[in-house]
C-alpha cells in the first residue's frame, strides 16, 4: 500500500492564534484528539509516547524512541511529495523547557536529525531557543498567547548560519493546536532571514471545532 | 495568488497532499455527476482510490465546478464546523475497507478517537415495541459496563434507545446517520444528534450538496448504505427487533459479508419471522438475553482481519 497521505491547512482549518495560516504552508499528517483521559487511536498513543518525559521509565522511553522513529519516517514520506531540487532546512520547535532545565526534551531535534540523515536536500538548523522555561504547553492556556511565546523564544546566535538563501525553512513540531507557537517561531525566523520562505510540518493537528 | 506560487515551489504537480476543503469540493462535484453509491465507488476503484481531486480531474471536472461545489457545501454547513476522513489518509479506519463499496470520504463531528475504540452496533426497528426498547437499553447497558462504545443509526425506536442509554450511563456512543451532518432525521432527535456531535461522535457518508437538491424520498437510499458503513465500523452488530423489511436486515447481511459477528436476540425468533432463522443458518449467533454478548466477543477473538 502507498504511504498514508499528509494534509495541509486550508479554509476548513481554524487556528485561533494564527488566522493568516493560509499565507503559509502548514502540513500535518495525523489528527489528535486531546484532553480525553482515554486514548484508543494509534495517533493518540503515538503522540502521548512522543511526549513522555525524558526521565520516564526504561520501557516508556523505549516507546518514546519508537515514536520518534515513526514520526521521522512519516516526515520522510512527506518529502517524497516535494520537488527534489528544493532545499529544506528543518528548524525544530524549541521545547517548553530551556536547555539548562532538567526536563529539557530534544525529541524534535532527534526527529529532524533522522530526517536529514536520510534526505540529501534536507538539513537541520536548531536555531530557535527557549530562553525561559514554562509549563508544558498543554497545561497552561495563558502560554498560548503568541506574543508571550515570542518573548520566551529566541535565536541562538552561535548557530546562526551565513547562508540560507534559496532554502525553505520548515519549522517542525509535534502537534498543531492554535498556531501560537508557529506564529512566534515564524516571526523570529522571518526577522532573522527576511528573504526566506517559511513552512510548518506537524505530526498531528489537534482537533477543534468552531462553536 | 501567493498560495498557488508557493504550492508550485515546494510540491510536485502530483496532488497527493490533502487540502480537505478542495477534496470535499471535488468529491461532492463527482457525486453530482455520478449520483449513486455504486457508481462513485466504481470510479474510485478504477483510479485505485486516488484523492477525489485526482479522480475529478481525470473525469474532466473543471476547477471552477469544484470551487462552486465547495462554496455550496460551505453554505450548507461551514467547512470549519466539521471534518472528513479520506481513503488512505492517516486516520481512515482500516475496518471500513471491509465494506463492499467503502466510502471514499467520511464526514464527522466530535471525538474522532472513538472511531478506534471497541464498538458494537445496536440496531432495530423504528416502530419498536416497548419490550424491544427495554431490550435495546439492556444491550447498550451491558456494552457500556464493559467499556465498549455503542454504535447506532439515530433512527427512531431501537437506535434512539441505544444512544440514549449509552449517554445516560456515562458511556460513549457513535451515530452513523443516513442524512448529511447538517440534517436531522427524525426531527425530534435534534438534541440527541447535537449532544452526540459535541461529546461523542457523529459520522455520515452522505454528500451535502447532492442531498440538498433532492427530495427526502429520492435520498432514502442513503439509509441502507449507512447500515453497511455502520456494520463495517463496528466489531459486531446486535439486532434487537426487526420486521421482514427492516433496514436492520441490510446491516445483518453486510455484517456477515464483512466478516463481522452478527447477534440476534432470542425474542426475534419467537415472532414467526423468516429472517432470524435465515441469518442463523448463515452464521449469526442467537443471544438469550444479551448477558452472554461480552463472553462471545472476547472468546471468539477480534473481528476477522480485512481481506485487502
Amino acid at each position: 500500500m502507498d504511504q498514508p497521505k499528509w494534509r495541509r491547512t486550508d479554509e476548513s482549518t481554524h487556528l485561533y492564534h494564527f488566522p493568516n495560516h493560509q499565507e503559509f504552508y502548514l502540513y500535518y499528517g495525523r489528527i489528535y484528539t486531546s484532553g480525553l483521559g482515554y486514548s484508543h487511536s494509534c495517533t493518540n498513543r503515538l503522540i502521548l509516547n512522543l511526549k513522555k518525559s525524558p526521565h520516564a521509565s526504561e520501557p516508556e522511553l523505549h516507546y518514546k524512541a519508537l515514536a520518534i522513529q515513526k514520526f521521522a519516517e512519516e516526515v520522510i514520506s512527506l518529502f517524497s511529495h516535494f520537488k527534489p531540487e528544493s532545499s529544506f532546512t528543518l528548524v525544530p520547535m524549541p521545547p517548553s523547557k530551556a536547555k539548562s532545565h532538567l526536563d529539557y526534551d530534544d525529541r524534535l531535534e532527534q526527529v529532524a536529525a533522522i530526517v536529514a540523515s536520510q534526505l540529501t536536500n534536507v538539513s537541520v538548523l536548531p536555531i530557535l531557543l527557549t530562553c525561559q522555561s514554562s509549563e508544558g504547553y498543554h497545561t497552561n492556556s495563558i502560554s498560548r498567547n503568541p506574543n508571550e511565546i515570542y518573548k520566551l523564544m529566541g535565536i541562538d546566535e552561535n548557530c546562526k548560519p551565513c547562508d540560507q538563501e534559496g532554502k525553505i525553512l520548515a519549522v517542525i513540531d509535534d502537534v498543531l493546536t492554535s498556531g501560537a507557537h508557529f506564529s512566534a517561531a515564524q516571526r523570529h525566523l522571518q526577522e532573522t532571514f527576511p528573504e526566506s520562505r517559511i513552512i510548518g510540518i506537524f505530526w498531528a493537528k489537534a482537533e477543534s471545532f468552531e462553536v | 495568488m501567493r498560495g498557488f506560487i508557493m504550492f508550485a515551489q515546494q510540491e510536485t504537480i502530483h496532488p497527493s497532499i490533502i487540502s480537505p476543503a478542495h477534496e470535499i469540493g471535488s468529491y461532492e462535484a463527482l457525486w453530482m455527476r455520478h449520483p449513486s453509491v455504486n457508481r462513485v465507488a466504481d470510479i474510485f476503484k478504477r483510479f485505485n482510490h486516488a484523492l477525489p481531486s485526482v479522480v475529478a480531474h481525470e473525469e474532466g471536472v473543471q476547477l471552477e465546478e469544484i470551487e462552486q461545489t465547495k462554496s455550496k457545501v460551505n453554505s450548507l454547513m461551514p467547512l470549519r464546523s466539521f471534518s472528513a476522513l479520506f481513503y488512505d489518509d492517516f486516520e481512515y479506519p482500516r475496518r471500513l475497507k471491509d465494506a463492499k463499496y467503502p466510502v471514499e470520504v467520511l464526514y464527522y463531528r466530535g471525538i474522532l478517537d472513538l472511531l478506534s475504540s471497541r464498538s458494537v452496533s445496536v440496531v432495530g426497528s423504528r416502530k419498536a415495541s416497548e419490550e424491544g426498547i427495554k431490550r435495546a437499553r439492556k444491550v447498550a447497558k451491558i456494552l457500556v459496563e464493559n467499556g465498549l462504545t455503542v454504535i447506532s443509526g439515530l433512527a427512531k425506536g431501537i437506535d434512539t434507545a441505544a444512544h440514549q442509554t449509552a449517554i445516560e450511563m456515562g458511556g460513549k456512543t457513535i451515530a452513523v446517520i443516513g442524512t448529511p451532518l447538517n440534517t436531522v432525521y427524525p426531527k425530534p432527535n435534534q438534541q440527541l444528534q447535537d449532544e452526540i456531535a459535541q461529546n461523542h461522535l457523529l459520522v455520515s457518508q452522505v454528500p451535502f450538496y447532492r442531498y440538498s437538491l433532492h427530495s427526502f424520498q429520492s435520498n432514502r437510499f442513503f439509509f441502507p448504505e449507512r447500515n453497511k458503513t455502520m456494520s463495517a465500523l463496528s466489531e459486531a452488530t446486535v439486532i434487537v427487533e426487526a420486521s421482514e423489511t427492516s433496514g436492520s436486515l441490510i446491516q445483518a447481511k453486510a455484517a456477515l459479508e464483512q466478516g463481522r459477528k452478527l447477534f440476534i436476540l432470542k425474542s426475534c425468533f419467537e415472532k414467526g419471522l423468516d429472517w432470524p432463522e435465515k441469518f442463523l443458518a448463515q452464521g449469526a449467533i442467537k443471544l438469550n438475553d444479551g448477558s452472554e454478548l461480552i463472553q462471545y466477543l472476547n472468546d471468539h477473538g477480534p473481528t476477522k482481519v480485512a481481506k485487502n
